[in-house]
């Protein structure tokens, strides 16, 4: 029973090399991307599933590729809005230059439009078009406007999804 | 209200009352601030890389979850090392432990990941005869310590690495103070029982 009390306090004997050995420890360095890892899943908490363990360099990996494609939305909403405004450029010029349509038409037919009258210069220019056999070309055009909208929307929901804007960030993970 | 633009000046609890109201900086500040200390408790028990860093990363999805739970009369620190600690325990109950390898991960499978999985000791700073033998004897000790059971190594590190009194050590691994005395002292001695026997 002695004994045990002795246990009860046992000093730290000195040790010079042990103390020299234990005081040579020191934190250890973890990958990098640990903090994107933990609010991710934290994010994914609040959005009521369940992620797993995500390796911290993926998170980062991720996050780069995520400004990559962020970029890359930019740039080609970008790219196909200055197409698609260059072609009706091209359209609007030719249009002009051999007399099938008019400037003040088209801004007579605008202001139709805007006023909700069907009948306007506008819809002249563009049966005029058409029976220029432009129609294949209106409705590219056409597509690739909705195109180039959706990618624009998409490119900017990317980009606010990645600031978490509008997102209220902890309260609701937990 | 925003935090300050510089959260790494402000204390624990400060950055903590930010977390609570929602502020990332502040969540990303504290995994900041302990992801070093947690990792190398974590590494230390679990001796193994890519397990410690998914328990590091546990243990911080835990407290940021859980920071409601936190008592700010409590330091942050102790919480984070408990539960860190807790996590680095279920891990080794669920697996047998694994002796340790300082060039890296037992069950590398290239050089590349033994090369990751490797402890990257602390810098001595010192002359390259000085670091020489400053890594000689940190290998050798991060070894020893690899020997030890897993409630000795806790202690062993929280009293010599991060450097907490014995009172706190017994709170934060919710142990009698005699114990964590004695785990202690049985710890040094069997460190230096490894010491002596690498040196002959």
């Amino acid at each position: 029973m002695k004994v045990r009390s002795q246990n009860r306090n046992w000093p730290e004997e000195p040790d010079e090399r042990l103390d020299q050995a234990l005081a040579s420890l020191g934190h250890l360095v973890p990958s990098a991307g640990l903090g994107d890892a933990v609010m991710a899943r934290l994010r994914s908490l609040q959005a009521g599933t369940r992620v797993p363990i995500i390796r911290p360099a993926a998170a980062v990996v991720r996050r780069r590729w995520t400004w990559v494609l962020s970029g890359g939305y930019a740039l080609s909403s970008a790219a196909s809005l200055a197409l698609l405004a260059t072609f009706w450029t091209q359209v609007v010029q030719f249009g002009t230059a051999m007399g099938w349509v008019t400037l003040d038409g088209l801004a007579a037919g605008w202001h139709a439009v805007v006023e909700g009258v069907a009948n306007s210069a506008a819809t002249l220019a563009l049966q005029g078009l058409a029976s220029l056999e432009l129609l294949p070309l209106v409705a590219g055009a056409t597509a690739l406007a909705w195109l180039s909208m959706m990618i624009s929307a998409f490119g900017i929901y990317r980009i606010l999804a990645h600031y978490n804007v509008g997102r209220k960030q902890v309260h609701a993970i937990r | 209200m925003k935090p300050p633009s510089d959260l790494g000046t402000v204390s624990d609890q400060e950055v903590v009352e930010w977390a609570l109201k929602g502020n990332e900086r502040a969540c990303r500040e504290l995994v900041r601030r302990y992801e070093r200390p947690v990792f190398s408790l974590v590494f230390r028990m679990v001796r193994h890389r890519e397990r410690a860093e998914d328990l590091t990363q546990e243990t911080f999805v835990k407290a940021l979850n859980a920071l409601e739970s936190y008592r700010p009369d409590y330091k942050f620190s102790s919480w984070i090392f408990k539960i860190a600690n807790n996590a680095a325990i279920d891990h080794l109950r669920r697996k047998e432990l694994e002796t340790l390898s300082i060039d890296g991960a037992p069950d590398a499978d290239s050089a590349d990941t033994a090369r990751e999985s490797a402890l990257q000791l602390r810098d001595a700073g010192e002359s390259p005869l000085d670091e020489l033998e400053a890594r000689e004897l940190g290998s050798a000790i991060e070894r020893a310590i690899g020997q030890l059971r897993p409630e000795y190594r806790s202690c062993i590190i929280l009293r010599h690495v991060e450097g907490y009194p014995y009172e706190e050590i017994a709170e934060l691994l919710e142990l009698p103070l005699g114990t964590v005395k004695t785990y202690i002292h049985r710890a040094r001695n069997e460190l230096k029982q490894v010491l002596e026997s690498q040196d002959e």
